[in-house]
């Protein structure tokens, strides 16, 4: 059996811990936030190890799944990606967002959000952080948060109205 | 209160498990440790290697960063409005009104809800485009006065009209001194998933004076752009991967075919 290196001050079955209450949760935040899912499974556990490899540090972050997720996200953004400035409006009313049956699809729905509000909403609901952790994630106050955020689910709710309303 | 939506976000893509098991994730970890370790023994001549060669590097930008009249570019005549294919676009007076006016509200959305922006953005309210193209349902043009620029990506509505889907703006770069074309921007008719596959991509170049053509090669297949200040790339339909446009290369040729220079695939350009 692997016996993992031991690191100062840390230990392996808290870090364990982490991983299992986590790592699904980070996988479907890194694919709300615009990853194929068969890149972001490896993405997030190459950004779980790197957790690991820095637990020290990393454990004591404002939110550790949100840095796996931003990690995981970071290392698979291109130069050509990183050149790209486009800004995608709220998903228009009229260009409802669909799987292959024609059923609203949240994801896409959330991965068509501008970005800051694409972010607000993986960490308040796909990772689960509160308002508060959510601005000090962000780096921006509470009143920013809970502005994007009001924007997202306005966007969004129109998107699933419609959306019901015009499958068949 | 929470609300359907956002119990519906809270159990959102839970189809989606991570597999991989936590003894993998902690040797790979450990091998991440062992190697920074390493790398950090690298001894002090490495680290006086690396730093005769930063200073080169940084050595180079400073150098690179000529003012912006350098580049020769010309303001293009206002009404002389080119397609992403061809000299003239295949809009029609009325349309390229319609398709200002919804990019230049989208714009004044976006402006008022973040607030003062590059100066790009105000372009589509008061100039109109120099490129302009309808495509199927898609409309892609692009705003431009001095180095301010700004790209707008429209879909035609059964009504008729056009509604803004994409938007970006920003101002032109500095030619850099060694090479006469540097990528502006590029985009694609959706945000696309990280590292997938992207279609309706385009990109937009700027040349130096010398230059009268560029090519772009993506995933073996070349395509043309005559270049006059700007040289304009819109993909046809079919999709490429970013990887595949990472590795992108740009060539330059003068007016008699002549290299002037050619990345190589991976280079930033």
């Amino acid at each position: 059996m692997m016996v993992p290196m031991r690191q100062k001050g840390v230990s392996a079955p808290e870090f364990v811990e982490f991983y299992t209450a986590q790592k699904d949760r980070c996988l479907r935040a890194a694919v709300a936030s615009g990853m194929e899912p068969d890149r972001a499974e490896d993405a997030v556990a190459e950004a779980f190890a790197r957790a690991w490899s820095r637990w020290g540090s990393v454990r004591g972050m404002e939110s550790p799944a949100a840095w796996v997720v931003r990690t995981a996200i970071n290392q698979h953004i291109s130069w050509w990606r990183k050149r790209r400035r486009e800004v995608f409006p709220e998903v228009p009313p009229d260009l409802p967002v669909t799987d292959e049956l024609g059923r609203p699809d949240l994801v896409a729905a959330i991965r068509r959000l501008p970005p800051r509000q694409r972010e607000v909403v993986v960490l308040r609901y796909l990772l689960d952080l509160d308002t508060e952790s959510t601005a000090r994630s962000m780096g921006v106050a509470p009143g920013t948060v809970s502005a994007h955020l009001h924007h997202a689910l306005a966007s969004l709710r129109a998107h699933l109205t419609v959306s019901e309303g015009t499958s068949p | 209160m929470t609300t359907e939506l956002e119990q519906a976000l809270r159990s959102s893509a839970d189809e989606l498990f991570l597999d991989t098991p936590a003894v993998d994730v902690l040797a790979r970890g450990d091998r991440l440790r062992r190697e920074r370790r390493r790398g950090f023994a690298l001894g002090a001549s490495g680290l006086v290697a690396l730093a005769a060669i930063g200073v080169a590097v940084l050595g180079g930008t400073g150098d690179d960063r000529g003012p912006a009249e350098a580049t020769g570019t010309k303001d293009t005549p206002a009404l002389r409005i080119a397609s992403w294919s061809g000299p003239s676009t295949n809009l029609s007076a009325e349309q390229l009104a319609d398709v200002q006016d919804a990019c230049a509200a989208q714009a004044r959305g976006l402006v008022d809800e973040a607030g003062p922006a590059e100066a790009g953005w105000l372009l589509a309210g008061t100039t109109p485009p120099v490129a302009a193209e309808l495509r199927d349902d898609l409309v892609l043009t692009y705003f431009r006065k001095g180095r301010d620029y700004q790209t707008c990506a429209l879909r035609a509505t059964e009504a008729g009209g056009f509604q803004v889907s994409a938007q970006s703006a920003g101002a032109e770069r500095v030619m850099p001194a060694d090479r006469p074309v540097a990528l502006v921007t590029s985009g694609a008719s959706d945000p696309g998933p990280l590292g997938g596959s992207l279609s309706r991509v385009y990109f937009v170049v700027r040349t130096s004076p010398e230059v009268a053509s560029v090519e772009l090669t993506v995933a073996g297949v070349t395509y043309d752009s005559a270049a006059d200040g700007l040289g304009l790339f819109w993909l046809p339909e079919g999709e490429v991967t970013e990887a595949q446009l990472d590795r992108a290369t740009v060539t330059a040729l003068d007016s008699d075919g002549g290299v002037l220079y050619r990345s190589r695939p991976g280079q930033e350009w």
